[in-house]
């Protein structure tokens, strides 16, 4: 390994923890979901306690990777950096996508073109862009173009369901990118 | 044409390609666990153990010990004298490819 590869083992397998944006992308998929009126996604208790199975899960997914991939705390000034970046990434694409949709009434949704773009800058800034993301992030701004979104509602809403199932795939491709860069889980690395 | 003097001196403790592996990966870190370096420098357990007590020994890292749950954890972190010397050292070996590149093209 290089001093490069060195100096960036320890954000790479931070970001690289791709299972967890599985519940992530499930809680988006509820959200597009129940944003298009789908009914027990629209009940508030239900949609309560996915959330809540939800965030039980991601936390196991996490402590998962604790065990098997080790303990990480990122140099401050570094996580900083870091942190800014996915405000000023998603502030902007969250914010400036829905108004936009909002405002300019088209027919693709700029929140989904937003979102991608968004997801490719806060990876190439995290662990440099691969083939993957460009795909998957590549794929989620292509369908935001396609121009078959209904009104200015539904771009945001709607945008919600492709971006979810983006998440999902784009963190297990993560976690498979994990597994060849630090190696597969067995129990030598378990107990210390 | 350099000098003897001219050529940095290295840190020999620090130079060992294993540890100057594991204090790179700890520079970026505030703390680090035995698995995460394990895993990323694929050691075995009793030559990181080992690595690990030398640079102990001499100041560069501190190690904690404790339980998360019921698993015990060991905790590795970089103490401004490690993270002082990594960065110095870093400094020297760029100098040091600099000279060679030097009197390869003169």
């Amino acid at each position: 390994m290089d001093r490069h590869q060195l100096e960036t083992a320890a954000v790479r397998a931070t970001y690289l923890r791709g299972l967890t944006s599985v519940p992530l992308g499930l809680l988006f998929l509820l959200t597009g979901l129940g944003n298009l009126g789908w009914a027990p996604a629209t009940k508030p208790l239900v949609y309560l306690a996915c959330i809540a199975v939800l965030a039980v899960a991601w936390a196991g997914i996490s402590r998962y990777y604790d065990v098997h991939y080790g303990r990480i705390r990122i140099q401050k000034r570094r996580q900083l950096r870091l942190t800014l970046a996915c405000a000023v990434c998603f502030g902007a694409a969250l914010i400036g996508g829905s108004v936009l949709d909002f405002r300019l009434d088209l027919s693709v949704s700029v929140f989904a073109v937003a979102f991608g773009v968004a997801m490719l800058v806060w990876s190439s800034i995290c662990v440099g862009l691969r083939a993957d993301h460009v795909l998957v992030w590549g794929a989620l701004i292509a369908v935001g173009l396609v121009p078959v979104w209904g009104g200015p509602a539904d771009n945001t809403s709607a945008a919600w369901l492709p971006i979810g199932v983006a998440t999902i795939i784009a963190g297990l491709l993560d976690h498979r990118a994990l597994s060849r860069s630090f190696g597969p889980v067995s129990d030598e690395h378990v107990v210390v | 044409m350099s000098s003897s003097s001219d050529v940095p001196a290295l840190d020999r403790l620090v130079h060992e390609p294993n540890r100057l592996a594991i204090l790179t990966v700890l520079s970026s870190t505030e703390e680090a666990d035995f698995v995460f370096l394990q895993r990323t420098l694929e050691l075995t357990n009793g030559n990181l153990s080992s690595h690990l007590s030398k640079l102990e020994e001499a100041g560069l890292v501190t190690v904690g010990k404790s339980f998360v749950g019921r698993r015990p954890n060991t905790s590795i972190a970089l103490t401004e004298l490690g993270r002082s010397r990594i960065e110095d050292h870093w400094v020297r070996l760029d100098r040091l490819k600099g000279l060679a590149a030097h009197k390869m093209h003169g």
